[in-house]
């Protein structure tokens, strides 16, 4: 396997990823490439750094989501439930299109409205049918009701 | 709380905020995401019966939810990006360095690598909650690693 290949799959190989195959080709050329070792240490390098980097929320916010939650009642059903929210959300959605036109900001493209006009045309998850369903693969995903 | 929604707070509440934390880098709001995500589920679960697709839900849940406050601070003012995470969340090198890199990639590759390293979700689960297909994710968390891999290197070469 060449180099290249090799650092294309470094980050799947680490999560365990691909064939056994593609596996067992990229350990043989670690043990003797310098260079691809380097790549793979700094990989695992950076990926530490997210498991040491936790935070935790603060106690204050816990207590008051357990508080919350115990005062609810539980496991209501989504229909009636979320209609209505969704009908706030696309309220919502006109108000803060309304804003961009008013305060010039649409003529400011960038990354970040990009990323989420392209990923993140819905604020609330399509869920009244209880399903998480991805358009672009055409996958159902979940094994919901 | 009924023990199995118990099970999936104490499973998830962390990482559901440390992913919200990593995409806004404001602690009050990543809070703000985590207590109205899992109020929201609780109403919800019970219309469950995969544990997969409640995670799937919830995270999709967080990760919208601050993308959304993100586009409202973006909205009140165009200097997007620059609400930084107040210093003394940074008790330690590690994250000192990785808020340091992760601070200069944008959010639509910062929010998988999130997904994947502090939820270690795959990449058909990153793929369920972003609702990207599996190779926009593969290529956006490969693309955002090696971006922190250079950005790394260069910090050692300047003696950052
Ligand atoms: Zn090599």
């Amino acid at each position: 396997m060449e180099c290249k290949t090799v650092k294309e799959l470094l980050y799947d190989y680490t999560k365990n990823e691909i064939s056994a195959g593609q596996k067992e080709s990229i350990a043989s050329h670690i043990k003797q490439c310098h260079e691809c070792t380097a790549e793979y240490d700094e990989l695992i390098r950076l990926k530490a750094l997210f498991g040491s980097s936790l935070e935790s929320p603060s106690p204050v916010v816990l207590a008051s989501i357990r508080e919350k939650l115990a005062a609810a009642p539980s496991g209501r059903r989504l229909h009636g439930f979320l209609r209505p929210v969704i009908g706030i959300a696309a309220a919502v959605m006109i108000i803060a299109s309304a804003g961009f036109y008013t305060s010039g900001i649409i003529s400011h493209k960038n990354n970040i409205t990009d990323y989420m006009i392209e990923s993140y045309e819905v604020v609330e998850p399509e869920f009244y049918d209880n399903t998480v369903y991805n358009y672009e693969t055409d996958i159902l995903y979940g094994d919901v009701l | 709380m009924e023990e199995r929604f118990e099970k999936l707070y104490r499973e998830n509440a962390r990482y559901v905020y440390n992913v919200a934390l990593g995409i806004l880098r404001n602690k009050a709001e990543a809070e703000d995401v985590m207590q109205n995500v899992f109020i929201k589920l609780f109403e919800t679960y019970g219309s469950f019966r995969g544990e997969s697709s409640i995670r799937t839900y919830l995270y999709r849940m967080a990760v919208n939810r601050s993308i959304d406050l993100i586009r409202v601070r973006s909205n009140r003012s165009s200097k997007l990006e620059q609400i930084e995470l107040p210093q003394n969340t940074v008790n330690n090198q590690a994250k000192a360095e990785l808020d340091s890199l992760m601070s200069r990639l944008p959010v639509e590759l910062r929010t998988p690598i999130l997904l994947s390293e502090i939820a270690g979700f795959s990449y058909k689960e990153i793929s369920a909650i972003l609702q990207l297909n599996i190779g926009t994710v593969k290529s956006r968390i490969n693309r955002g690693m090696t971006r922190l891999k250079e950005m790394a290197a260069k910090e050692v070469m300047h003696g950052v």
